[in-house]
């Protein structure tokens, strides 16, 4: 069983100081064993300005095993997988201790997204880039910022004359971003797969 | 706790209506009191219920820290991850303290986690010469520990105060249960239970204004004076880092229960260091600056002492150390008196105690013939009989290969028996026989 209480104080905890610390914690739906996180891209870096969405899935030996973490916005990291969002982090698997929390844990994601470790990939691509040609990582980066993770800053409208000018009809691609809750990617991905 | 607003119209239904819901409220009713963030358990986020102090200095509750070891090895501190090989028993000087300070918050962590140990059917360590008073404060009724049992259901909590002859029962009761420093005890519930009486009669001011802890409470094993940069022993006991002195080759004793001390560092506990320092700055002042002026006296002694305790055990990262590898490890199974957990050579296991958590002492202990309670309250007797129990057989091969070729991965698959009992049969599995002890051979306790 999940140690609710345990959980409980986490949330109230993380959101008491989330303008200060740029990590914020709400739950997803009435399940307390699946919360969604976000996190502020660090300043100084390509994700600067952007915020990052994490899905979080609280397990039931929780805290004695870590919580299961991924990025749900598409972010270019090496250690972040550009395709599925998991991330490489040594806490959130054998390095995980008790004391450690939800907010923690998404604190050392943001200092993940600063210090990137392309030797321990979880992403060989966009290590590859880093090391390789490293301009071009911070280019591409900046960009899947811009256009992944700042999604709130376009009004719904842009949204809809973006897709529209795709070829998507109008009708719809309203239909789309409403069942999806505004999210222009995963409105996309919906309308492409019919 | 406000007082009752219901309306009442005789004047027994009222006093009864009063007990009852001051009874329901001392229970039930979230706790007021504010906590020290020092007493927050750094693994559930909430009061420390029955302390537990590791190597390291740092403080967790006894089933937090239970469930935060590693069965298979080495365990490591949540907060430092300082390797440790033995579960301490609970430090009952900080258990009651915070029983002292924060009295509701703390019974409400006990009810929740008896119900929880209810569940699983562990037992955690009871002490009772404490909890007698404390059931008597909170539920005359319900109490379940002898000495308290002839408190009237009916009367109030100050009344179940006042009335000598509770007084004298719980008297009984500490210097039955507990042989040691009994005087303090008792002397530390009068304080607080004519404190806690105080602070119900006066229904205005609960539990806030003054809280009752004296220096008595946190006394040092061997000096009996205020301590001054705490250590916990394995055992539970604390002493001023200055107090012990650690030889070489000899193994550090405890003065009161003559628990031998695991080698290895030993930290002072900064939480409780810190406590000390805010609450009793004058005495820690002048304790400070006798350490100083002894230090000077007798630099060699001490810094002999000092030096062996620094040095950690073990620098190696392996989960299992070289001389572990001749030796059967089992898996999932401590040792009920130092707590040695997983047990390494020999396991004997008790054949009478019938508890879930069962009863097991390592060889060391075994052979001390030493008379300590178990970790899990069980109710063993030094009249019961123990049997050796061999460590399975296909856990000497998985160690055999985790040494050769580190297949640590089928190691956590295999050996995840924590509750699985081990039985004669399964033993015959054992193929790499040669190590093992000859035959299955039962003992008994003198």
């Amino acid at each position: 069983m999940v140690d609710l209480t345990r959980i409980q104080k986490e949330l109230t905890d993380c959101n008491r100081d989330k303008r200060v610390s740029g990590v914020s914690l709400t739950l997803c739906g009435d399940d307390l064993a699946h919360l969604s996180g976000t996190i502020s891209g660090p300043i100084g870096t390509p994700y600067e300005g952007g915020t990052f969405q994490i899905d979080i899935r609280i397990p039931d030996d929780y805290p004695f095993v870590p919580p299961k973490m991924k990025f749900l916005t598409k972010v270019w990291h090496p250690n972040i997988s550009s395709q599925n969002g998991a991330i490489c982090l040594d806490i959130l698997k054998d390095q995980w201790s008790p004391a450690l929390t939800v907010k923690t844990a998404m604190l050392s994601l943001q200092a993940l997204l600063s210090t990137p470790e392309p030797n321990d990939p979880q992403d060989a691509v966009v290590a590859q880039q880093y090391i390789r040609e490293y301009p071009t990582f911070v280019n591409t980066a900046r960009y899947w910022t811009e256009a992944f993770a700042k999604r709130t800053s376009i009004g719904i409208e842009e949204k809809v004359k973006k897709l529209v000018e795709m070829g998507f009809p109008e009708n719809s691609v309203r239909k789309v971003l409403n069942t999806v809750g505004g999210d222009e990617n995963l409105a996309l991905e919906k309308l492409c797969s019919g | 706790m406000d007082s009752p607003s219901q309306p009442v119209n005789d004047a027994a239904a009222a006093a009864a209506a009063e007990d009852e819901v001051r009874t329901v409220d001392l229970v039930s009713v979230d706790p007021v009191e504010e906590i020290d963030e020092a007493f927050l358990c750094c693994i559930c986020l909430d009061l420390l219920y029955k302390p537990i102090v590791l190597a390291c200095g740092h403080i967790s509750c006894f089933w937090c820290i239970h469930r935060a070891m590693n069965g298979m090895g080495k365990s490591y501190c949540p907060i430092c991850r300082c390797p440790y090989r033995h579960f301490p028993s609970i430090c009952q000087l900080l258990h009651f303290l915070l029983l002292k300070m924060y009295p509701l918050a703390y019974r409400v962590r006990e009810k929740q986690m008896l119900e929880e140990e209810k569940e699983i059917g562990f037992f955690s360590p009871e002490f009772e010469e404490n909890l007698t008073s404390s059931d008597v404060l909170v539920s005359p009724s319900t109490s379940s520990i002898s000495g308290s049992q002839d408190v009237p259901a009916s009367c109030t909590f100050s009344a179940a105060i006042c009335c000598p002859d509770i007084m004298e029962s719980l008297d009984n009761a500490s210097t039955s249960t507990l042989g040691q420093n009994g005087d303090e005890n008792i002397e530390a519930d009068r304080c607080m239970a004519t404190e806690v009486k105080h602070n119900f009669t006066n229904d205005g001011h609960k539990h806030k204004s003054s809280v009752p802890i004296c220096t008595t409470d946190l006394q040092c094993i061997a000096c009996s004076e205020l301590l001054f940069r705490p250590v916990v022993l394995n055992c539970g006991h604390v002493y001023c880092k200055s107090c012990i002195f650690m030889q070489v080759d000899e193994q550090f004793r405890c003065q009161l229960c003559e628990s031998p001390q695991p080698k290895g560092l030993l930290k002072v506990c900064l939480e409780l260091d810190h406590f000390l320092e805010e609450h009793f700055s004058n005495e820690y002042a002048i304790r400070r600056e006798a350490i100083r002026l002894q230090h000077i006296d007798s630099h060699q002694s001490a810094m002999q002492g000092w030096n062996c305790f620094e040095n950690p055990f073990s620098s190696t990262k392996s989960n299992l150390q070289h001389s572990d590898l001749g030796r059967s490890i089992h898996y999932g199974f401590g040792c009920d008196y130092c707590g040695m957990f997983p047990i390494v050579g020999e396991r004997h296991k008790c054949k009478d105690c019938n508890e879930l958590a069962g009863f097991d002492l390592c060889g060391e202990c075994y052979n001390s013939c030493s008379k300590r309670p178990g970790r899990f309250n069980q109710q063993h007797r030094p009249e019961h009989k123990f049997e050796l129990v061999r460590a399975k057989g296909f856990h000497r091969i998985m160690l055999r290969l985790a040494s050769e070729s580190s297949e640590d991965g089928s190691i956590l698959v295999l050996s995840d028996d924590a509750s699985e009992d081990l039985e004669d049969g399964q033993v015959g599995h054992s193929i790499t026989d040669d190590v093992l002890e000859n035959s299955e051979s039962t003992n008994s306790t003198t």
